[in-house]
Parts: C-alpha cells; sequence; structure tokens
C-alpha cells in the first residue's frame, strides 16, 4: 500500500471514530458528574452534598450539548472530503483542528457567562498548571511552521499551529478563571471547582500539544533533519505535558477538607443574605 | 487556613464595595480571618464576585484606610497584624456607636429604647 492510500485510510478512519465517539458522547465538553466518579468520601451525606454540587455547577454552566455533535458533523464531513478528495489529509485534518479550538473557545465563553449569584473564597487562589506547559505547547505549535517550506502543506500546517496556539490560550483562560460558587454550599461546592478547573485545564492542555504531533507524523518527518528535529520536539512535548497531567490529577478531598465539610452545612438562602447585609 | 466565604447580593440596597467591607470585618471580628491572613488578589475576587475591579479595590483601599487589611504590592493583601479587632477600647467604641445607631434609627420610627430591649430579649431567647 502506498504511503498516500495509507494516509487516506489512516485519517478517514481517524475521523470516523472521532465522530462516532463525539456523537455517543456530546456531553464531553459540558462534563461534570463523571469526572467526581473516582472521588471517594467517608459517608453517604457527604456524598450526597457532593452530587447536589455537581449537579448545581452542572445547571450553572449551562453548556449545551450541540456542541459535541458540531464537532462529530465536521468530523463526518471530514471523513468523507479525506476518501473522495485528492487534497492532502493535513487539510481535513486541521480544519478538524480549527473547528474543536472554536469549540473549546464557545463552551469557555458560556462558562465565563454563567450568572448564578457568585460566592467568592477569602484566599488567594493557587495557579492550576506550571507556566510551562503552556509554553510547550506554544513551542510545539511553532515548530510546525518548519513545514511552511512544502507548499502543499503549508497553509495546513499553519491552521494546526493557529489552532493549538489560541487552545493554549484557552487552556489558561480555563486555568485563572473565576470559581463558580453558588454559596448554597460554598466548601463542597470549593472543591468541586478546584477539581475541575484541574481537569478541564489538562483536557485542553492535551489539545495543545496532540495535534502538532499527529500532524508531523504525517508529513514527511523524515524528509529532512530539521523535519525530523521538529517532530522530535512534538514528541517530546506531548509526553512532557501528559506525565504533567497525569501525575497532577487529584483524586479525593483530603482529611482536612473531609473535617471542613464535617463543621459545615448546606447554606439556606435567607442565612446567605443575612451575612451580605449584616447591619453596621 | 479553613475556607472563609463571602457572597455580594446585588439586589440589595447597600452597595457592593460596603458589603465587601462589612463581611471582611465581620471575618476579622470574629476571628474567621486572622492577621497575616493572605486575602485574595483585587482581580481574584472580583472575577468570582462577578463586580467590577474597581469595586473591590474601593472596599480594599476603605479597609486598609481604616487598619484592617495591608496591601504590599508583591506580597499581596493580608489581614494586618494589629487590627481596630485587636484594640478592646476601639471594640467597645464600635459597639457603643453601633448600638448608638441601631436605636436612633429605630426611634425616628415610633418604637421606644423598652419595646427593643424586649424585643432583643424575645429574640435571643428564641435562638
Amino acid at each position: 500500500m502506498s504511503m498516500q492510500l495509507f494516509d487516506r485510510d489512516f485519517f478517514t478512519g481517524f475521523f470516523v471514530l472521532f465522530g462516532v465517539y463525539l456523537a455517543a458522547r456530546p456531553a464531553c465538553f459540558a462534563q461534570v458528574c463523571p469526572l467526581f466518579r473516582a472521588v471517594i468520601v467517608p459517608d453517604q451525606a457527604l456524598a450526597e452534598r457532593l452530587r447536589s454540587a455537581q449537579m448545581r455547577r452542572k445547571d450553572a454552566e449551562g453548556i449545551s450539548l450541540q456542541l459535541g455533535w458540531a464537532v462529530a458533523l465536521v468530523a463526518f464531513v471530514c471523513a468523507g472530503l479525506s476518501w473522495f478528495s485528492n487534497v492532502p489529509q493535513q487539510l481535513w485534518y486541521a480544519l478538524l483542528c480549527v473547528c474543536m479550538a472554536g469549540s473549546f473557545g464557545i463552551a469557555y465563553l458560556s462558562l465565563r457567562s454563567a450568572t448564578k449569584r457568585r460566592t467568592a473564597v477569602l484566599q488567594q487562589r493557587s495557579a492550576s498548571a506550571p507556566m510551562w506547559v503552556f509554553f510547550a505547547g506554544v513551542a510545539s505549535a511553532l515548530s510546525l511552521l518548519v513545514y511552511a517550506d512544502t507548499i502543499q502543506i503549508a497553509f495546513s500546517a499553519g491552521f494546526v499551529a493557529l489552532s493549538c496556539i489560541f487552545t493554549v490560550f484557552l487552556a489558561w483562560r480555563v486555568a485563572t478563571m473565576p470559581a463558580l460558587l453558588t454559596g448554597d454550599d460554598s466548601v463542597v461546592e470549593l472543591f468541586v471547582d478546584e477539581r475541575l478547573r484541574r481537569i478541564r485545564t489538562g483536557a485542553v492542555l492535551t489539545f495543545t500539544v496532540i495535534p502538532q504531533y499527529v500532524y508531523a507524523s504525517f508529513s514527511g518527518w523524515q524528509t529532512n533533519e530539521i523535519h525530523t528535529i521538529a517532530w522530535g520536539f512534538t514528541l517530546a512535548t506531548w509526553i512532557a505535558v501528559s506525565v504533567y497531567i497525569f501525575t497532577s490529577q487529584r483524586r479525593s478531598p483530603s482529611a482536612t477538607e473531609i473535617a471542613s465539610w464535617r463543621r459545615t452545612s448546606p447554606k439556606r438562602d435567607s442565612e446567605m443574605l443575612s451575612v451580605a447585609s449584616s447591619p453596621s | 487556613m479553613n475556607p472563609v466565604f463571602l457572597a455580594v447580593d446585588l439586589t440589595l440596597d447597600a452597595a457592593p464595595y460596603a458589603q465587601i467591607i462589612e463581611q471582611i470585618r465581620g471575618f476579622i471580628e470574629r476571628g474567621d480571618l486572622k492577621s497575616d491572613d493572605t486575602l485574595p488578589t483585587v482581580r481574584q475576587l472580583a472575577g468570582d464576585l462577578g463586580v467590577a475591579p474597581n469595586t473591590v479595590a474601593r472596599a480594599y483601599t476603605e479597609l486598609a484606610e481604616s487598619g484592617w487589611i495591608t496591601s504590599e504590592g508583591r506580597r499581596g493583601t493580608r489581614v494586618a497584624s494589629q487590627t481596630p479587632a485587636t484594640d478592646r477600647r476601639a471594640r467597645s467604641r464600635a459597639l457603643h456607636e453601633a448600638v448608638s445607631h441601631f436605636l436612633s434609627s429605630l426611634a425616628h420610627r415610633g418604637y421606644s429604647a423598652d419595646e427593643v430591649v424586649a424585643e432583643l430579649r424575645r429574640v435571643k431567647g428564641l435562638s
């Protein structure tokens, strides 16, 4: 089988599988509850409070399922274009990358415009990811520019690089986003917010380093030394960022957090308002 | 430090910056916030509350001017080492002023001091 046929078959299969996955799980951009399945809490009452906090969070965020279906549709279109057209596969891959970046952007805007009553925690929030992972994504994206010397894939390389840089920007915005606490059970909501922040930052960061590696792998990385170095760099950044994401995900609330949960109880609305309107 | 939470209700008559000031002062007086505890940045607190940064900046400025917090540039904003809450005389004075203001406002509405005291005893007995 020639390399061109292999590329066509590979990308078509990839687009179809990706589209099927998103069509079956359109809530992947809006997941809340599935991200807490690994969390262990010591008793049923605390588990119920955690579940309630997740539901309030999901309701407050309001991210549409249509995002997942829209990207699935684009993936299926790319599959058809990949199979039937003679255009290099990288162009359809770049199209999907741009679509994914745009979907992340729309999901992020939904989060920023959540309008539920807001409560703030009076402590400085630490960065949910170190700066080097963001720089790694940008550097990896810029390394694709070496493929601009091949005219057939210059545009697609540029689109993938730009979409990855935009995704790095979104990952940083997700990592530093304001907390979304409704105040009904603030200590538990804080745990939910911090866990979601870390997981979602990691998920978006994944899409800042994988597309470049996939692109470079199918764009003649072995044709010259510069391309090989760029491909190696994208692989190294993917591994480094993946290791960071895997080792930084928290599992369950700490003993201190559990003790804090036990000391508090879900607040009623009247209690929150009385705190806010206490006379001088 | 156990997390301390602050809320702003935009439907109330009290301005958001005033609500922020009152709550932070209350947390310090009750000991929920201790000396040298770090407070969030203006930007973080404004983002979390959904208010303008100037609102939080004004609250922090007034709290700093009255000695409750200190802003130390890169070290950030912290609860002051010595706050008005740690001064017993100032605390008594603040209580006296608050009660006087409270009784005065109710007197303007026709309530006598005896009625107010009786109601306070009744509420205290219920809680």
